[in-house]
């Protein structure tokens, strides 16, 4: 008995060390790694235990990433030995920040945002409010175009900063307008002057199908706002895509796909080549005129360095809204649930500085938010840049909506597109739908806030 | 020996306890990452729950707000068109090619090579293949009816070919199948084929009545599990209607199937409770659809042992 008991002690040993030991790898294996150790990065000072190791999470990828790293390392070097920051990239992963923050592990900072989430990511309580932070380093908007002071804030509290910025344009290539006899230096100033160069600018085979477009208009929150109609109520809480300037914008978008056959649209534009490459239908000369932003101009230097491309502001309709810009971006919030949000702000507010936003967006040709380091002359002495600024400055630069159902309102518009688009629907059918639907969405969400 | 009985009594539970000590590994991590989180999506099915806040008990209303949801009833009608549809098809062409496989001519083991690699590589990749074989201006199927002075097909852009296209793809992927077909066929009796000859029967009738029939267990096996598996339809859709802009369900969602409004709804709007109702129906559709499939299985035919 004793032997037994002896046998069954030892495995019972056995079986406690296997426990532990089983328990030390599971502990071991849910922890977070180890940050890298300022050693590890160029211009960083020597690690320290009173060092702050900060996760930032961007959702810029590709040479974008890599010069967005040069920043952070020239941050981590000021810093000594205070914060460092640890940046990875979740290009294409957005929903992981929600999971992270709601796992109670999130990223110390996070710009992997749009513009257009950020409301729905503070209706949930996911973001930590920046107010205070700002009032207390004197940060209040100044300095920055008109709009985005306003477009980052929500139930009076400021959510989040973008360093980078967008301004939608129509590039156009010069040499196609000379080819069919269009004047390059006086491009279309409305949506009438637009339908005629672009009928001029298509090819069209010998046997009907597309060999060139002309001009594919796309995206409803744009053109929508260019007609002049409005998404949202937000006084009264009401969705207005059913607006008659939004359903007179989608039935225009829908007539060039009539014109041209929406089987042979879709079979052309299958054959676009890869977006961010020399293959893509702009710089192949698929596409006459293009809808895109101010980063283009460095695809442009990157794929097609010896096109002459050039930009015109989108054209309205009569009654539309001129010189109209739909402006969005990254911005960088701060999760609730961090440890150290004093760090967190530190690095925004750093980035927020006038050289640093102004360096990074200049090597990937965005507009910096504020107007100085945008106003600069690296930049502005390109002609394009000029008007995507310009547009950034007037009054019809337009944010999104501050609707915490934004995504469902984008998802529901995109397919209502597709149905008039595929000629299954009527504009005006789908969009009542579209604010019903939606509508029905946000009532409830505002009623759990309340709650 | 009444003591040593006795005795030996607690020897037992100690042993039963090492013995689930020692499975203690897949036990806990079962009820950890299994059933536990079953259990939590029922309560959350009834819950509003967002991830970041806490949850919010709203009865059935998730269950009823589906009853109404436009875009799910797609999602419904595109699923069971697949499992009517797409399975008896996908199932017939597997078996054909089976029997096919299963004859006697040179270089068998080479064609068996050839319909089985598909299956090996990954299903995302060949997906991304057949994204260029059904590419409306390059790709290789309307070159093909080009050939022929046939007009091109928009296999993905049009919302009547979408799910043909996906059934037609679908083929492609039968190697597993094809090889439990093949597995039974090389179990059905040489002796009850040859007495069919003996008997004068032809292919036809072998195949009906002998080979159909020995079959059956087999074509039972898989046609369950092949139902549960289209019920869950999700990576082949996925993939080929993606966009840039993330969104996938193909134009007019007519690739959208259930799975990927689920995971839609958990995952990139986070409706955790919605997609939770959403799943535990999918759980009750398929629990039914295997249970008729059960009830109805009178036509499978168990040889006895000996």
């Amino acid at each position: 008995m004793r032997e037994l008991s002896k046998t069954l002690h030892s495995r019972r040993a056995i079986l406690r060390m296997l426990g532990a030991g089983s328990a030390a790898v599971a502990i071991v294996a849910c922890t977070p790694p180890p940050a890298p150790t300022a050693g590890q990065t160029a211009g960083s000072g020597a690690a320290s235990t009173s060092q702050t190791f900060l996760n930032y999470w961007t959702g810029w990828s590709g040479f974008e990433f890599d010069e967005l790293q040069k920043l952070v390392d020239k941050f981590n070097g000021e810093q000594k030995d205070k914060i460092f920051i640890n940046m990875s990239t979740v290009f294409g992963q957005y929903d992981k920040v929600l999971t992270a923050i709601a796992g109670g592990n999130p990223p110390d900072v996070v710009s992997a945002v749009w513009l257009h989430q950020l409301v729905s990511m503070a209706a949930r309580d996911g973001l930590k409010p920046l107010t205070d932070y700002a009032s207390r380093d004197g940060i209040d908007g100044t300095g920055y175009f008109p709009q985005f002071w306003d477009a980052w804030h929500w139930n009076n509290q400021l959510w989040g900063m973008m360093i980078t910025s967008n301004s939608n344009v129509i590039a156009y290539r010069s040499d196609l307008y000379k080819e069919v006899g269009l004047d390059p230096d006086s491009p279309p100033k409305d949506t009438t002057a637009l339908d005629a160069a672009a009928q001029k600018l298509e090819k069209i085979g010998s046997d009907g199908t597309i060999e060139r477009i002309g001009f594919l208009p796309a995206s409803l929150p744009l053109w929508g706002r260019v007609f002049g109609g409005n998404f949202y109520d937000e006084k009264n809480q009401k969705i207005t895509a059913n607006d008659p300037k939004l359903v007179a914008a989608l039935d225009w978008m829908g007539s060039y796909r009539k014109r041209l056959g929406p089987d042979k649209v879709a079979a052309f534009t299958s054959g676009y080549g890869d977006y961010m490459s020399t293959q893509n239908s702009f710089f192949s000369g698929k596409e006459s005129m293009s809808q895109v932003g101010e980063w283009f101009i460095e695809f442009q230097h990157r794929f097609a360095p010896d096109l002459d491309m050039r930009f015109m502001p989108v054209p309205p309709p009569e009654g539309g809204r001129e010189n109209c810009t739909a402006f969005g971006g990254s911005v960088f919030t701060v999760p609730n649930g961090v440890k150290n949000p004093d760090g967190s702000w530190e690095f925004v507010k750093w980035l927020s500085q006038d050289e640093n936003m102004g360096d990074f967006c200049f090597n990937i040709h965005n507009v910096p938010p504020k107007t100085k380091p945008a106003t600069a002359d690296r930049f502005v002495s390109d002609k394009r840049f000029q008007l995507a600024i310009d547009l950034l400055s007037g009054k019809n630069a337009i944010g999104p909506d501050k609707i915490p159902v934004n995504d469902t309102l984008n998802t529901k518009i995109a397919e209502a597109e597709t149905a008039v688009f595929q000629g299954q629907s009527s504009a005006q059918e789908v969009l009542d739908r579209v604010t019903q639907e939606v509508q029905a969405d946000l009532d409830k969400a505002m009623e759990r806030m309340k709650k | 020996m009444a003591t040593s009985i006795k005795r030996r009594e607690p020897f037992r539970w100690r042993s039963l306890a090492i013995g689930l000590a020692f499975i203690s590994p897949a036990v806990v991590g079962m009820i950890l990452f299994a059933i536990w989180p079953i259990v939590q999506s029922l309560y959350y099915s009834f819950t509003d729950f967002n991830v970041l806040q806490s949850p919010y008990w709203v009865g059935w209303e998730n269950y009823r707000e589906l009853l109404d949801d436009r875009v799910y009833g797609i999602a419904l009608r595109n699923t069971f068109y697949m499992v009517l549809l797409g399975l008896p098809i996908h199932l017939l062409f597997d078996f054909l090619m089976a029997l096919l496989l299963n004859t006697k001519i040179r270089g068998l083991s080479l064609y068996r090579t050839i319909f089985y690699l598909p299956s090996i590589t990954p299903v995302v990749a060949s997906t991304v293949v057949w994204l260029w074989l059904f590419n409306g201006q390059y790709g290789a199927l309307n070159a093909l009816l080009h050939l022929f002075g046939q007009a091109p097909i928009g296999w993905l852009t049009n919302p009547a070919w979408t799910k043909p296209s996906l059934i037609f793809m679908g083929a492609w992927f039968g190697g597993n199948t094809i090889l439990i077909f093949l597995a039974g066929l090389r179990d059905v009796p040489a002796s009850l084929l040859e007495s069919a000859d003996l008997d004068g029967a032809n292919a036809l009738q072998k195949t009906w009545h002998i080979t159909l029939p020995m079959m059956s267990p087999v074509i039972f096996y898989t046609l369950i599990v092949s139902v549960i598996g289209y019920f869950q339809y999700f990576t082949e859709a996925w993939v080929l209607s993606s966009t840039r802009e993330g969104a996938a369900g193909g134009p007019l969602n007519s690739m959208l199937f259930y799975a990927m409004y689920l995971y839609q709804n958990a995952f990139q709007q986070f409706k955790m409770g919605y997609a939770s109702a959403q799943a535990w129906i999918l759980f009750a559709m398929v629990l039914i659809a295997t249970a008729i499939l059960f009830r109805t299985s009178g036509w499978v035919y168990y040889r006895s042992e000996d």
